[in-house]
């Protein structure tokens, strides 16, 4: 470890980032002295209670918005605007419904000038992964929720980013198909071994997923505390060691929220 | 829509234009209608009949179709310029989108002198007439359309890497096609309208040139021709042109059934 605290392997570092935002009550800073590494190949979970600012951390490591304080370094070097090293799977509604699944997902390739023989190998074999490839030449709208969120997360992967950004990528889906894609996700991971941060608001979903778990306090957003989740995989949705290391991420996310609560609602 | 109440609603269409065209006959027939004043469509039918055998009429279409694509041609292309260059420079946006919207609203025909004193009595005054006629609605709605473009879709091609004119060609102009779609649409109704008003007033000009023999020979089944005319070329625009590409872009959206 070097005196920042990060290791050579780690592929993304967050020091001490801030970011305040003007609204029309006054100055609110959102998120402060955020710090924290993700390592080569790791899948690391971030909760936190709504209005935490997850999604705000997140946007600053994509480069859709700028820092006010602190720095990000992607292989140590700072970031600087959005690119395809940082691929952002958003929640809902932005994939491009003039564009058939495999131009959705062939996009980023295509901005990139990869030659039109191997843009279409790459997109084919991401396809596949994500069991879509029956469904290359459908247009958005004649999907599915899931099948749609499954585009998105084929269009990241297509760019073999640094590190794959997912914005609570299933929350405007039904428990059934998320689940689904929740083992989904797990199984490309464990098959490609990319780096991974994952913004989730269900503490079991982060602990089934993730190596590391870094839950962020409310007001200003900054970290907590993270956990490390030595479990072997695949890991049991019911295995009691599991539901011990939740019920414990759970409690210190309900004294987050109740601090939310008070904020919001108290005097 | 089921395809069974599309044809339900084709077939009431057309009973209805049939009735009210077979009323109008008998009426006229009848001699209950003024017979200079509101000839019998049997009457207009036989003028077209007669006119579409002479070479005169055709060159007069002709004309006036040429000058409309000649006008809607360039309105467009500037429109389209226009609309994006208010988008890409903020000054402008700020300096000239009022004014824009102004000239928008602005009488085409007030143009009129303007041309023929620029131009003289010519084609380029009718087409000039017909560009400021449509070219400020296509330019207002093309930029509406671009700042309406959902900023998601902008913050997703920014994290594949896409920026500068790609960023413009492959994300912000298709997402916005339907509602410049919309522009070039309410510009074409524009440029069509402003051609037959800026015929007539200069005259000696195509299907202008036509309502004014009608309208000197006292001919008001000539003059209900050239309306039969008019009203042909904005339907089949209107259906054949807008109406097949809207389809085509609502059935690739997914925009069926919503509006
Ligand atoms: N563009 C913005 N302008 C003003 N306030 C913002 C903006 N984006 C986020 N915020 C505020 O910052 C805080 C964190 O937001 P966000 O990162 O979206 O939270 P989370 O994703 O954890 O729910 C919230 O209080 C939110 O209202
Ligand atoms: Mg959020």
């Amino acid at each position: 470890m070097n005196p920042a605290g990060s290791t050579s392997s780690s592929v993304l570092a967050l020091r001490d980032v801030s970011k305040n935002f003007s609204t029309r009550r006054g100055e609110l800073n959102a998120v402060t002295d955020i710090r924290f590494d993700v390592r080569e190949g790791e899948f690391v979970c971030v909760v936190g209670p709504s209005g935490c600012g997850k999604s705000t951390v997140l946007n600053l490591i994509a480069g859709l918005d700028r820092p006010d304080g602190g720095s990000i370094l992607l292989d140590g070097r700072p970031v600087d605007g959005p690119g395809p090293d940082r691929v952002v799977v958003f929640q809902e509604g932005a994939l491009f419904p003039w564009m058939t699944v495999s131009e959705n997902v062939g996009y980023g390739l295509k901005v990139q000038k990869v030659p039109a023989e191997e843009l279409d190998q790459r997109v084919e074999k991401v396809l596949r992964l994500v069991h879509l490839d029956r469904f290359a030449s459908s247009y958005i709208h004649e999907l599915s929720g899931g099948m749609r969120q499954r585009v998105a997360i084929a269009r990241g992967l297509v760019l073999q980013p640094r590190i794959l950004l997912m914005d609570e990528p299933f929350n405007a889906l039904d428990t059934q198909t998320r689940d689904l894609l929740i083992e989904e996700l797990r199984a490309i991971h464990s098959e490609i071994r990319n780096t991974v941060l994952f913004v989730t608001h269900n503490v079991r979903e982060a602990v089934y997923l993730a190596d590391r778990v870094i839950l962020i306090s409310f007001r200003p957003g900054s970290v907590r505390n993270i956990f490390k989740i030595a479990l072997p995989r695949p890991r049991d949705p019911d295995n009691p060691e599991l539901e011990a290391i939740v019920r414990g991420i759970v409690g210190e996310l309900h004294e987050e929220v109740e601090k939310a609560v008070a904020k919001e609602f108290g005097p | 829509m089921p395809k069974n109440s599309v044809h339900n609603r084709l077939l009431f269409q057309s009973l209805f234009y049939v009735s009210a065209l077979g009323l109008w006959q008998v009426l006229a027939f009848a001699g209950l209608l003024p017979e200079k004043l509101l000839p019998a469509p049997s009457r207009i039918l036989g003028t077209l009949a007669f006119n579409a055998g002479l070479k005169s009429f055709w060159m007069a279409i002709g004309s006036s179709l040429m000058r409309i694509a000649a006008g809607y041609s360039i309105s467009v292309a500037a429109g389209l310029a226009m609309g994006f260059a208010l988008y890409r420079f903020r000054a402008l946006q700020e300096t000239l989108s009022s004014l824009f919207l102004a000239l928008q609203a602005f009488p085409s025909i007030c143009w009129v002198p303007v041309a023929l004193l620029w131009f003289g009595v010519n084609d380029a005054a009718v087409i000039f007439v017909v560009v400021f006629g449509s070219v400020f609605a296509i330019a207002v709605a093309t930029n509406q359309a671009i700042r309406n473009v959902p900023p998601i879709y902008l913050r997703a091609a920014a994290t594949m890497g896409s920026r500068g004119w790609h960023l413009y060609r492959e994300i912000i102009f298709p997402a916005a096609v339907p509602n410049i779609l919309y522009g070039l649409k309410l510009g074409w109704s524009y440029a069509w309208r402003t051609l037959i008003g800026s015929e007539i007033i200069i005259a000696g000009f195509g299907l202008g040139r036509l309502f004014q023999e009608g309208q000197k020979a006292g001919d008001m089944s000539l003059v209900f021709a050239v309306n039969v005319i008019v009203l042909a070329v904005s339907l089949l625009v209107d259906f054949g042109v807008f109406g097949r590409i809207e389809r085509e872009i609502r059935h690739r959206w997914g925009l069926e059934g919503s509006g």
